[in-house]
């Protein structure tokens, strides 16, 4: 185990809405999972200053940080991109860190950056996925190696969602995830939804994706839930946890030593029809799964 | 080089639906734009074929207008049915940048004005919506408190001295009954209404920590240029509603520390 960090119990991703959730019910989580990039504006490269955070909601995360032990959930780093490099976003999250002392970071497995032969820089409007090949292993390896040094506390990488699939892969997905947190000292983010929504849609056994992964290296878990549209299932953190995921929660709960907490998403659009009241009981299910495999 | 190109044909594939039609009805002319192993070709030729490339391209049509939307709420809803293809137009012209939803607001709106003075925008209530709009997000994003630390600092000024608008509050021109038409944007009827010609000028105001909209008398009104500055120096004797609502501080010499201040 080569991280120290306690365990935490449950947690809710920050958004919008999440502010006057927890100044009316303090007590419905053990941490809160913070989004940096949603704090500031970023002027991009060579813009002076760079960064300029929001008054309005540095103003949470200031009332946060003296209540809650908080988490880094960044979404900039593009860790999958094939040529990108971003120093002064680095040293930015960094910063960060040491204001508001996060007790982990993690970002996703996918890229979102693209930068063309012609030097032009282009954003995908989402989290593409990776083929699973030993060529992004290695640039991926690098880049979290890289990374590791510059972020003072465990480095997670969460599993993606995947509309699409690439043929002809070298490697399974668990067998991938292995690799690179054995290869880069990674740990993980399971995001349970998002394997759930792998699987519904590209039809294979979740739990059996789970059995080849290894669990000890998960320090968080992600539930959220999502809709159908059109065939496809979606990850729209629209409202309440399918069965499904409740049920690989606690399949792995048993098999996850190193994990500190289980964070609760879902998207502030959803708040009108998905109120306080199920917010509080998404929470309250994934404390009792919690508080069942992790007595006190 | 491969993998770079295969993520950019991948990204240019997920912002066109267009581009994956074309890809599946011509793949060699699309794809010899990319320099891809023959694993990557099959791989993309296969994507496009796929129903959750239909889900990525939505998706990112979806966090796409999402800053527009959310930020220009009024001039988009003005835009009525021709929102769908200015849309199209400018996702075509313009790549998505950095994600960033200041700077795609700001590119869109570049490119709203152009078309607005090009005579394409059917709607005549758009461009002062839009101006409306980018101030009230400009107020809304501006460093509130820091402002007003630093406007504390400044003695009140006297009947005659040379001032500014206050950073924390932005004047605006109508061309139309500003209740009217604000009432109708909110409503989200503004696209087919009829809205009674009336020049006017409202402050709006972040001072107090909420926006505030006040309406300015006329006299204000025909003191600014068509650009909207001043054209005699701004006293509290010149503009006393301004003056009366606390809009207006002393003009001071700029400096490099009050950048940010002159800057708002």
């Amino acid at each position: 185990m080569r991280d120290s960090a306690s365990a935490l119990g449950v947690g809710i991703l920050h958004n919008p809405v999440v502010p006057d959730l927890l100044k009316s019910d303090p007590g419905m989580v053990d941490y809160v999972s913070i989004m940096p990039d949603l704090f500031w504006a970023d002027g991009g490269p060579g813009a002076n200053p760079r960064f300029s955070e929001s008054e309005s909601w540095m103003e949470f995360i200031d009332w946060a940080c003296g209540r809650y032990p908080l988490v880094a959930h960044s979404i900039g780093l593009s860790l999958g991109s094939a040529v990108f490099s971003d120093d002064a976003y680095v040293e930015q999250l960094a910063d960060w860190h040491r204001r508001y002392r996060f007790l982990w970071h993690s970002d996703h497995l996918s890229f979102a950056q693209v930068r063309s032969a012609s030097g032009q820089e282009q954003h995908a409007g989402m989290a593409v996925p990776l083929p699973l090949d030993f060529e992004v292993l290695r640039l991926l390896t690098a880049r979290i190696q890289a990374l590791r040094p510059r972020l003072p506390t465990p480095f997670l990488v969460e599993n993606a969602v995947a509309y699409v699939t690439f043929s002809d892969e070298e490697m399974s997905e668990p067998a991938f995830l292995n690799s690179l947190v054995r290869d880069s000292g990674c740990w993980l983010l399971l995001d349970l939804h998002n394997l759930y929504t792998n699987a519904r849609n590209h039809k294979f056994d979740a739990s059996a994706f789970l059995r080849q992964l290894d669990l000890d290296a998960v320090v968080e878990v992600h539930v959220a839930g999502g809709t159908e549209e059109d065939g496809v299932y979606t990850d729209a953190h629209s409202g309440p946890c399918p069965e499904a995921v409740w049920s690989l929660l606690e399949e792995i709960m048993p098999c996850t030593p190193n994990l500190k907490g289980i964070t609760f998403e879902f998207h502030d659009s959803y708040f009108p029809i998905f109120g306080a009241k199920d917010v509080r009981a998404q929470l309250d299910r994934a404390r009792a799964i919690w508080s069942r495999h992790r007595p006190r | 080089m491969s993998v770079a190109s295969f993520q950019q044909a991948l990204c240019d594939l997920i912002a066109s639906p267009r581009l994956c039609r074309a890809l599946r009805a011509a793949p060699d002319e699309v794809l010899a734009n990319y320099e891809l192993s023959a694993r990557e070709r099959a791989r993309l030729c296969d994507v496009v074929w796929q129903r959750g490339m239909s889900t990525n391209c939505s998706l990112y049509r979806a966090n796409r207008v999402t800053p527009l939307y959310m930020l220009l709420t009024y001039t988009c809803r003005s835009l009525g049915d021709q929102f769908r293809s200015l849309l199209d137009e400018f996702w075509d012209a313009k790549i998505y940048r950095d994600g960033q939803f200041s700077s795609e607001v700001e590119r869109f709106a570049a490119f709203l004005r152009k078309r607005i003075a090009d005579g394409i925008v059917s709607s005549p209530f758009t461009a002062e919506l839009l101006e409306f709009e980018l101030k009230l997000n400009a107020l809304r994003s501006a460093p509130r408190k820091q402002l007003l630390r630093e406007v504390k600092t400044l003695p009140a000024p006297g009947p005659d001295t040379p001032c500014r608008i206050h950073p924390l509050a932005r004047l605006v021109r109508f061309h139309h009954d500003p209740d009217a038409l604000l009432d109708a944007a909110e409503r989200n009827v503004i696209a087919s209404a009829k809205i009674p010609r009336r020049e006017s000028l409202l402050a709006l105001s972040l001072v107090d920590g909420e926006v505030r909209v006040i309406q300015l008398p006329d006299d204000i009104r025909r003191a600014l240029d068509d650009d909207g500055q001043f054209l005699e120096s701004l006293t509290p004797q010149l503009a006393p509603a301004l003056a009366d609502a606390g809009l207006l501080v002393e003009r001071r010499n700029r400096n490099k520390s009050a950048r940010l201040f002159m800057d708002a």
